[in-house]
């Protein structure tokens, strides 16, 4: 990618900096305003009350707005300056910016991702996505990501859990499970049996208690049961690639790697010796945890998936795992688990009566029934002991013993587990261990045992037990089962096989959950031995994922590390209120005893809205994508937004002294353009007299080099005489209006004979929305467009109560598209809308409807705008030789233009004048060089007869001289009497005094009534007048609007109908801008005409024209008579 | 054959179209094309029976014209050319598209707002206490539009309200004291011509019963337009119309001329020219008074310029439609003929004329003074 | 049926379009009965097209521009005054009441101002009724 390349990087946006881009661009100059915040901070807070009674911001949005649009500006906001570097090119600055997650040249500000967020931040109205501010620049939202949260780190699924839960507290719990599933499949079992280290790392744990996320999810499960609606638990299978994957053993780890490959794109093949299909999750875990039909159910929908599933098809040393290969299987996962029980080693081992748990509970949960007998005792600490022990109550057992030879606090089971076994009445022998079966006849008949104690810590961190001396005693029991851990079944694996195994008989393999052998990945207990299945699944996600980059010949790499922009969490505020998980439902001990229902039922609705809502979400943005899916249509959000690292080359820096520090040390001094600090307690005017005075500056400095300007990508006109309308509606993605009656509108509109084409848009502002209506315009021959979006106008002029998203809208039509705009007729319909919400449908659709009639038949009567103007002479005259005026004087020559210095006396020689101020000595010196070497001409004891033209053709005549009459395209005063200036011909009766407030929309300090003559401004008591800042300012001033006028087309004037005019000259006195002139030399055939540089298209020469012989083009006199007629119609 | 079609022929044979026998005295008579605009009734004419009435030329042809009248008064044939081109303006209109106005339309505004029934004017305010009115009777006296003028041309200065004043002034010498309506609405002459049919019937419906209500058999008036309009439109459109109309000249010859000495007239050592209006000229008789009446004011010596009588020219735009270039050129035609008299006074006998040459005179550049008046309020000036 | 009465608003392109804007950013409702006319100037709007509004039916018309010492062009709000107190007397002429036509100044962020004003001049307006000129009549 090429590196972009800028004359000047504008760091900071405060005022000063909007105003130097603005001249900078306007200049001509390429400039890149780079600001730090999510918005440019011209201060939208900024209150201060102007001269002019305006609000100061009212005055400053027009030049944010400038800015913004200005072809040669660009802006990057959320951006700082990383380093800067000198290269053979010039010089480079290194951007880096954070991501918006929101993509600012396409947000409609249509608000519905805020609208649809479920994260509302605890204490505040905020919510994760927010609205950077409705009037802010860019006009847009932001969603504020922090750091994944702790749960979600701990999930080895890596679920996003804060996520389901904002949508469960949001009610939305279909929504809460499909999020759940876009990272794993078995909600149902996942809920029930998950060991959870999430709750263990939730921050709630720092005030009260972790929030129920396991228990949560299984509602969500159970929910979708119970409200069965779409197969929402079946993606639909894109087969992508046409290897086929073989997985051997249908536990957690298989079930898992199939759901992630067949969602890759593969298809897959699941092997299992058993007739049943679950592995652990069927054979061990008993029903009165996870039900059956839960299990059933998510298989169905993984086998409806279109995973293949193999029952009591043993992959063993007769049908080796080579011949999976030769069966034409490119990848094959070992995932069969870890089943074998580990021994104790104990005698009498081998009696009748003593069982291993796993042959035991497989026996019970496949349906067996066996007699055992009433005493029993379970040795072992972990789930499957408890499994044991809870199964062998449900059989006829009366009494129960678990023997462990640690404590509670070392137990590996699940602590609710535990508790729930407790309550069902078994004993829990804690410090005791087991250290010989007692048999008689072969039978079982006790279990002797020994106290222990904890001794020193082992390695794994765990205290070693060590036995009591003399504490044995004999526990009496008909039966024993055995659960002290498993290690995997590897008896399939054949010696010559490659395959390597370690010493816990594991199967070995690399990061990549890659074995030893070529194609043979494995992953699960097989691997780590017996685990949880959450891990087990992880494991199985993860060795997918490298059997697609094994297939796929991508090499091995690591996760996407985290994007380092985001910030920390929030602190959790210590007033959060205490709350604790509601109560899980449970059936009674005497209920439960017998039978192997399920014990625990799963949260009420209230229940899981109420649990969710105790969220404290961490990350604040859940990522719940919600606000993805509203914005589908326009495709704005995009939450992946990586950070950019950025290199741009520039010539010059304007900044903000404080932050012009890391460029001294690179950069030559004279390219660095700053000023102590920016926007600090300085008045609007002085502001925007610094801002001009730094470009000014810079503009001298970079003239060498000026930029052309971008050629305009317009067509040429496709203004055609006849009407054929097109109507286009935009909804704002939905949001202007109510959807059906922008329906209604589109079909009202093509109800009038001349509409060829009526459409709604999802975004007017869109680049697409401006393609769409290119494309119909060009398609169906349309000459006249009604846009009825939030734009409020077709002109290039940027007024008060314009924005982002209707600048955008016109500069895509108009600039990208290269649209003519005299084609179209622009209404504000999302403001009618907005304004109307309070009137019912009926009655929005009515005031729409006349809205969309009135611009339809007004449309008709627009006529051509007019289009750009030619180059000004480049020509300046300085009347008044002032300090100031000198340093204007040599300002304006060095960016090239021919200077006039004309005063009525002859400061040049008489010292006194120039007063005695020495830091001038050097401008009168240089201006004394440029004079004689003839690139400034100065006329000492000139005194002007008459001023007459206008902009770009200023006329100036001189009294007792024969110099001929000088013709400048813009003059500058200073330290002249504005009234004592002989005006004359169309400037006759007109005086300087309007719009010289620094006022409303003015951001002009400088300008007269007159366009093109402007007069000095010296801010008394400020420091920067020793600079001669003022006069490098108005430099920049006069040759930023001499430039502006060459370049603008500007598309609002007057026009005088000539047959109809009668030369009344009425028109002559109204104008406020002398922008008219009347010509013709005898009474008869006097008329007047408009002078289109000094026009505004204000219209007021309209009401005192007698003959209707003047007009507007834009908003003509019959066009509002139109739209009177209709709308009272 | 199209309706539409139907209705132009309808247009052409009403107003003898097909009688022209391509003469071009109505070319050579005609003020617009005096001023040099390329403009000839007989040309629009033969284009609209070709082409119809869409031709560009036609349709500036229709707007521009003055309806003065002065080509019909020239034509051999007898072609009534302003007839033709008031029904154009009809058709034009009637098909939804909108004619030139000056002064955006306002003064049409205005009369159509006045044929609102529901509407109670007040415009008798000017009305001094000495002078005698009445609310009922058999006589009245029919403002008009002078009290509109005043306000909406302040900015020329006008009392054109002076015209009443002094006509009620002159009405009560001679002992008659009129109904003035408080009420009284626009007599529609402007409607008329501009084309609005419509808007004119219904404004000359209401206008009517305004008048009736109050119990008047006769309508006197000094505006030549308003005079015009009840003589000569009103029966048209009103079946029922029974109104007699009299301008007030006519009703001060008949006093003169009948001895009674109630209005006796002193000296006025004044040179004077005199401007006849495009209506009355319709009235030799009419304009014969006038010149009659200024003869009996001792001293006063009348100048006439050559665009008088029946050589009559407008005074540059009328029914305020299309004012422009050629409205101009003919007001200052008109103005330097005046000034070229010698005479102190222009006399106007119409409150348009006495508004336009006025406006003239305001226009950019234009120094040349002259004092312009209402012959209504010279003759007031020479009662005793 | 009750009569719904008929409101015209000029809205100057600057100040008062602004605030209209603003209106719909804040959601603020706006009488039904306003219809909105967006111009470049309040001068521009002569009285021709104050006299068109009211012959066409309008039974008030209210002009909203920009605080005199912040038009942008200078001159606007003084000549809609001169152009709005010349058809005042015409108004009065016709025995329209003064009241239906009336001028109002804003600064650009007075939302809330045009907001309540509007709403005054319809009310007010609704207390003066129709307008007794019957709208609609026909041709331009």
């Amino acid at each position: 990618m090429t590196t972009e390349s800028y004359g000047a990087l504008i760091i900071g946006s405060k005022i000063e900096s909007l105003k130097a881009a603005y001249d900078l661009a306007t200049i001509g100059h390429r400039v890149l305003l780079i600001e730090e915040e999510e918005k440019l901070q011209a201060s939208l807070e900024d209150t201060e009350i102007l001269p002019s009674g305006a609000r100061s911001w009212y005055a400053i949005h027009p030049l944010l707005m400038a800015v913004r649009n200005h072809p040669l500006v660009d802006i990057v906001t959320l951006s700082v300056v990383d380093e800067i570097r000198h290269s053979k090119e010039g010089f480079s600055a290194f951007i880096r910016n954070k991501p918006y997650y929101i993509d600012t040249e396409l947000c409609c500000f249509c608000g519905r991702c805020r609208e649809i967020c479920p994260v509302e931040l605890p204490g505040s109205l905020k919510k994760a996505v927010d609205c950077i501010s409705e009037k802010g620049i860019p006009r847009t939202f932001f969603i504020d990501k922090r750091k994944n949260p702790p749960c979600q780190n701990a999930c080895p699924l890596g679920i996003n859990i804060q996520g389901y839960l904002a949508l469960i507290a949001g009610g939305k719990f279909r929504e809460a499970l499909d999020l759940i599933r876009e990272s794993a499949p078995l909600t149902g079992i996942l809920g029930r049996i998950c060991h959870h280290p999430c709750e263990s790392r939730c921050r709630r744990n720092e005030i009260d208690e972790p929030l129920a996320i396991c228990s949560s999810k299984r509602f969500v499960a159970d929910y979708e049961l119970e409200n069965p609606c779409h197969d929402s638990n079946i993606p639909e299978r894109k087969e992508r690639y046409q290897e086929r994957i073989a997985i051997i053993g249908s536990g957690p780890a298989g079930l898992m790697a199939a759901w992630e490959l067949t969602r890759l794109g593969y298809r897959v093949t699941i092997f299992e010796t058993l007739p049943v299909v679950g592995g652990m999750l069927r054979t061990v875990i008993a029903g009165y945890r996870l039900p059956q039909s839960i299990l059933d159910n998510e298989i169905n929908a993984l086998e409806k998936m279109g995973i293949e599933i193999i029952a009591n098809c043993p992959i063993d040393k007769d049908k080796g795992i080579d011949s999976l290969f030769d069966e034409g299987f490119r990848a094959i996962l070992v995932a069969t688990g870890a089943d074998v029980n580990k021994k104790l080693g104990l005698s009498g081992e081998d009696l009748a009566g003593v069982y291993d748990s796993i042959p035991f509970l497989k026996r019970i949960n496949l349906g067996e029934r066996p007699s055992i007998g009433k005493r029993a005792v379970v040795i072992g600490g972990g789930n499957a002991a408890l499994e044991s022990a809870r199964t062998l109550l449900r059989l006829e057992a009366d009494e129960v013993n678990i023997l462990y030879r640690r404590t509670s606090e070392e137990m590996p089971g699940d602590k609710n587990e535990l508790l729930l076994t407790m309550e069902e009445g078994i004993k829990i022998n804690y410090l005791v261990t087991p250290i010989r079966f007692i048999g008689k006849d072969g039978r079982l008949i006790g279990v002797k045992c020994i106290h222990m104690d904890l001794g020193e810590v082992e390695p794994d961190g765990r205290r070693r037990p060590v036995p009591k001396k003399g504490s044995e005693f004999i526990l009496d029991a008909d039966t024993a089962i055995v659960a002290i851990g498993q290690e995997p079944e590897l008896s399939f694996i054949n010696e010559e096989s490659s395959i390597r195994i370690s010493r816990h008989s594991t199967i070995k393999t690399n990061r990549d959950y890659h074995t030893e052998q070529e194609g043979v990945f494995a992953a699960g207990d097989v691997v780590t031995g017996s685990a949880t299945v959450v891990e087990a699944m992880g494991a199985a996600k993860k060795a997918a994922l490298s059997i697609h980059r094994y297939l796929r010949g991508k090499p091995w790499r690591e996760i996407e590390d985290q994007d380092e922009t985001r910030g920390d969490y929030e602190p959790i505020d210590p007033n959060t209120p205490r709350s604790f998980r509601p109560l899980m439902p449970v059936r009674e001990v005497k209920e439960r005893r017998d039978n192997f229902g399920e014990v625990e039922l799963g949260y009420t609705k209230e229940q899981a809205i109420q649990e969710a809502k105790r969220c404290l979400q961490c990350g604040v943005c859940s990522e719940c994508k919600q606000c993805e899916i509203v914005c589908q249509n326009v495709g704005a959000v995009n939450h992946s937004g990586i950070k950019k690292h950025t290199e741009y080359r520039f010539r010059v820096v304007v900044s903000p002294r404080p932050l012009a520090e890391k460029f001294v040390s690179v950069l030559p001094e004279e390219r660095i353009f700053c000023e102590s600090e920016f926007g600090e307690g300085r008045r609007l005017e002085e502001s925007l007299l610094l801002g001009a005075a730094l470009a000014g500056k810079a503009a001298a400095f970079l003239t060498s080099q000026m930029e052309v300007i971008p050629k305009d990508s317009k067509k040429p006109s496709s203004f055609k005489e006849g009407v054929k309308s097109g109507l286009f509606i935009c909804s704002c993605n939905e949001s202007s209006g109510n959807p059906e009656v922008m329906k209604e509108l589109a079909k009202f509109g093509a109800g009038f004979d001349e509409v060829a084409h009526s459409e709604v848009l999802p975004s007017a502002c869109h680049p697409d929305g401006a393609r769409i209506v290119a494309e119909a315009i060009e398609g169906k021959e349309i000459t006249r467009v009604v846009l009825a979006a939030c734009s409020c106008c077709t002109l290039d002029m940027i007024c008060t109560a314009c924005n982002d998203q209707r600048l955008r809208c016109k500069g895509n039509l108009f600039n990208k598209q290269g649209l003519d705009p005299s084609i179209f007729e622009m209404i504000n319909l999302k403001n009618f809308m907005a304004t109307r919400r309070n009137m019912d449908l009926q009655g929005i659709l009515e005031g729409g409807k006349n809205m969309i009639e009135c611009a339809l038949s007004r449309v008709k009567f627009q006529g051509k705008l007019p289009g750009q103007y030619g180059a000004l002479a480049k020509t300046v005259a300085v009347i008044g030789v002032t300090p100031e005026g000198l340093t204007a004087g040599l300002d304006l020559e060095k960016m090239g233009y021919q200077v006039y210095l004309i005063d009525e006396r002859n400061p040049l020689l008489d010292k006194k004048i120039l007063g005695e101020d020495t830091t001038y000595d050097l401008i009168i010196e240089s201006i004394r060089e440029k004079i004689n070497s003839g690139r400034v001409t100065y006329l000492p004891v000139f005194h002007m007869k008459a001023l007459k033209g206008y902009l770009g053709n200023f006329k100036i005549e001189f009294l007792d001289t024969d110099h001929s009459p000088l013709r400048v395209s813009a003059i500058l005063f200073s330290g002249v009497e504005l009234e004592k200036v002989p005006l004359t011909g169309n400037l006759l009766r007109k005086g300087f005094a309007r719009r010289t407030l620094p006022g409303f929309h003015s951001f002009s300090p400088w300008s007269t009534g007159i366009p093109g003559i402007f007069k000095m401004m010296v801010p008394q008591e400020n420091s920067f007048n020793k600079k001669g800042l003022p006069g490098t300012a108005a430099a920049a001033e006069v040759a930023a609007l001499l430039r502006k006028s060459e370049i603008r087309a500007k598309n609002i004037v007057s026009q005088v109908d000539q047959d109809r005019c009668r030369g009344c000259g009425h028109c002559l006195e109204a104008c406020p801008f002398a922008a008219i002139e009347m010509v013709g030399d005898t009474i008869e055939d006097r008329k007047s005409s408009i002078i289109e540089m000094h026009c505004q298209g204000c219209g007021t020469c309209l009401s005192v024209c007698p003959t209707g012989a003047v007009d507007t083009i834009y908003k003509t006199e019959k066009q509002i008579e139109e739209l009177i007629e209709v709308m009272l119609r | 054959m199209s309706n539409s079609d139907k209705m132009l022929t309808a247009i052409i044979k009403e107003s003898g179209i097909y009688q022209c026998l391509d003469c071009g005295k109505c070319t050579a008579a005609c003020p617009i094309a005096e001023t040099g605009k390329d403009f000839s009734p007989r040309l629009a004419a033969s284009k609209v029976i070709e082409k119809g009435d869409n031709d560009p030329y036609v349709q500036e042809f229709i707007w521009a014209c003055l309806t003065c009248g002065r080509c019909d008064g020239r034509c051999p044939s007898g072609v009534k050319f302003s007839d033709f081109v008031r029904m154009l303006r009809g058709r034009w209109i009637d098909s939804g598209k909108s004619g030139i106005y000056s002064h955006g339309g306002a003064m049409l505004s205005l009369m159509r707002m006045m044929s609102s029934p529901g509407i109670r004017q007040n415009r008798v305010g000017f009305i001094p206490p000495e002078i005698k009115t009445q609310s009922r009777g058999k006589v009245l006296y029919f403002v008009g539009c002078l009290p509109y003028f005043d306000v909406f041309f302040k900015n020329l200065d006008l009392h054109t309200v002076q015209i009443a004043k002094d006509s009620l002034k002159i009405l009560n010498r001679c002992d008659i004291e009129p109904v003035v309506l408080d009420n009284e609405r626009c007599c529609g002459h402007d409607l008329f011509w501009a084309g609005d049919q419509k808007g004119f019937a219904r404004l000359a419906k209401e206008s009517y019963e305004e008048i009736k209500d109050h119990g008047v058999e006769e309508i006197i008036t000094s505006c030549p337009e308003c005079l015009y309009t009840f003589k000569e439109i009103f029966p048209k459109v009103l079946q029922n119309f029974d109104l007699r109309a009299t301008h007030i000249y006519e009703l001060i010859d008949r006093r003169l001329n009948s001895g009674n000495n109630s209005l006796s007239l002193k000296p006025l050592p004044l040179q004077v020219t005199f401007k006849d209006s495009c209506r009355l000229s319709y009235y030799r008789d009419v304009s014969q008074i006038f010149r009659k009446l200024l003869g009996q004011i001792p001293q006063l010596n009348i100048k006439e310029t050559p665009d008088s009588e029946i050589g009559n020219i407008c005074c540059g735009t009328s029914a305020w439609v299309g004012c422009g270039e050629h409205s101009k050129k003919i007001q200052i035609k008109r103005l330097k003929e005046t000034i070229a008299t010698g005479s102190q006074l222009l006399m106007t006998s119409c409150p348009k004329c006495l508004i336009h040459l006025q406006c003239t005179m305001n226009d950019f550049g234009y120094n040349e003074r002259l004092e312009i008046k209402d012959m209504v309020s010279l003759f007031a000036d020479a009662l005793e | 049926m009750k009569y719904k009465i008929k409101v015209l608003a000029f809205l100057c392109n600057w100040a008062p379009w602004s605030c209209y804007t603003g209106m719909g950013d804040l959601e603020i409702p706006i009488p039904g009965e306003v219809n909105v006319i967006r111009v470049m100037c309040a001068g521009r709007v002569n009285t021709a097209l104050l006299l068109k509004a009211f012959e066409k039916g309008a039974d008030g018309v209210l002009i909203a521009g920009c605080r005199i010492d912040n038009c942008q062009n200078g001159t606007g709000p003084e000549v809609a005054l001169k152009n709005i107190d010349h058809t005042y007397e015409i108004l009065n002429l016709l025995g329209l009441k003064k009241e239906r036509l009336q001028f109002k100044y804003y600064l650009a962020h007075e939302s809330e101002k045009l907001s309540s004003d509007l709403h005054e001049f319809v009310e007010r307006i609704a207390g003066l009724g129709k307008s007794p000129i019957v709208g609609d009549q026909g041709n331009v």
